[in-house]
């Protein structure tokens, strides 16, 4: 079954809602250590990973950057490209996993792979842009606090893709739908 | 929920590229610590053994850097969320202070004597 462009352009606009509201979440939670951020925002792009194409897929990526660089204040400073360079990358990767992988991979790995994606372009950059190679000193905290919170982000993408009722609504509950 | 194959081996990888540099960053670590301050166009080394307040010069303004009993810490900076002043004091090799917006990285590294004639006092 497919759904229709109406239908689709109703999904984007809500997941782009949800990473809108999830990202002022992110923002408000006050962080103990630099570079700590927990991703929440993420949660509604994987699971548009299950339910739109990779076309819609980036747009309701780019969605979420532009809103986050205007929510952090980012928009307008080089920090923006960080947010760019990670947010395409692991969007790249995140689909074609997702989609070659189909039938045996799920979001936890998915994820965790996104967020490796990312957190290793925005160190690569760092280091090629700004501080040279010093900089990969950061590397351990932030790719480890990193890959834990991509696993609980994953887990908890999964389960709610298996029981929103939201998504058997749209997807029907056989699991008949793909995008 | 059921877990996939790919799922684990993802895992694996992520997890074993984030161990090999960790072991690699901090296995480099050894000797005296001092301190690598990196800014837009600066690049100082310090010794923590004396008392230091240092200025540098990032794209927002001035950070202010001071060395103290052996630890780093930013006293002050012009970016918007003071994060790297709520960082608080670094003093052990692989500890770092980074201030992304004012491009201020700060670094404690170990290494053997010849590779720090640079060291300034």
């Amino acid at each position: 079954m497919t759904l229709s462009a109406t239908k689709r352009l109703e999904i984007i606009a809500l997941l782009a809602a949800m990473a809108l509201f999830l990202s002022s979440i992110e923002y408000i939670i006050p962080k103990p250590l630099p570079f700590l951020r927990l991703g929440i925002a993420n949660l509604p792009v994987l699971i548009s990973l299950y339910l739109l194409k990779p076309k819609e897929i980036i747009l309701l990526m780019a969605i979420k950057i532009i809103a986050q660089g205007f929510i952090y204040g980012t928009l307008f400073s080089y920090i923006f490209l960080f947010s760019c360079a990670g947010g395409v990358a692991s969007g790249l990767v995140m689909i074609g996993l997702q989609r070659l992988m189909k039938n045996h991979v799920t979001l936890l790995g998915v994820s965790v792979a996104g967020a490796f994606t990312s957190n290793i372009v925005q160190l690569l950059i760092a280091s090629t842009v700004i501080w040279g190679p010093g900089v990969f000193l950061i590397a351990p905290p932030f790719l480890l606090v990193g890959t834990v919170s991509a696993c609980a982000l994953g887990l908890l993408a999964e389960s709610f893709y298996r029981n929103s009722r939201w998504v058997k609504m749209i997807a029907g509950p056989k699991g008949d739908y793909s995008p | 929920m059921k877990i996939k194959l790919f799922d684990i081996v993802i895992l694996i990888i992520v997890a074993g590229a984030t161990g090999f540099l960790t072991f690699f960053v901090y296995g480099a670590q050894y000797g005296e610590p001092y301190a690598h301050i990196k800014s837009q166009h600066e690049e100082y080394y310090y010794a923590l053994t004396s008392p230091n307040l240092i200025s540098v010069e990032g794209p927002l303004g001035r950070t202010v850097i001071e060395i103290n009993e052996g630890a780093v810490s930013v006293r002050s900076s012009p970016c918007p969320e003071k994060t790297c002043v709520k960082s608080g004091k670094v003093s052990l090799p692989g500890e770092w202070i980074a201030c992304l917006p004012n491009q201020v990285l700060i670094t404690i590294e170990g290494r053997s004597e010849e590779d720090i004639d640079a060291l300034s006092y």
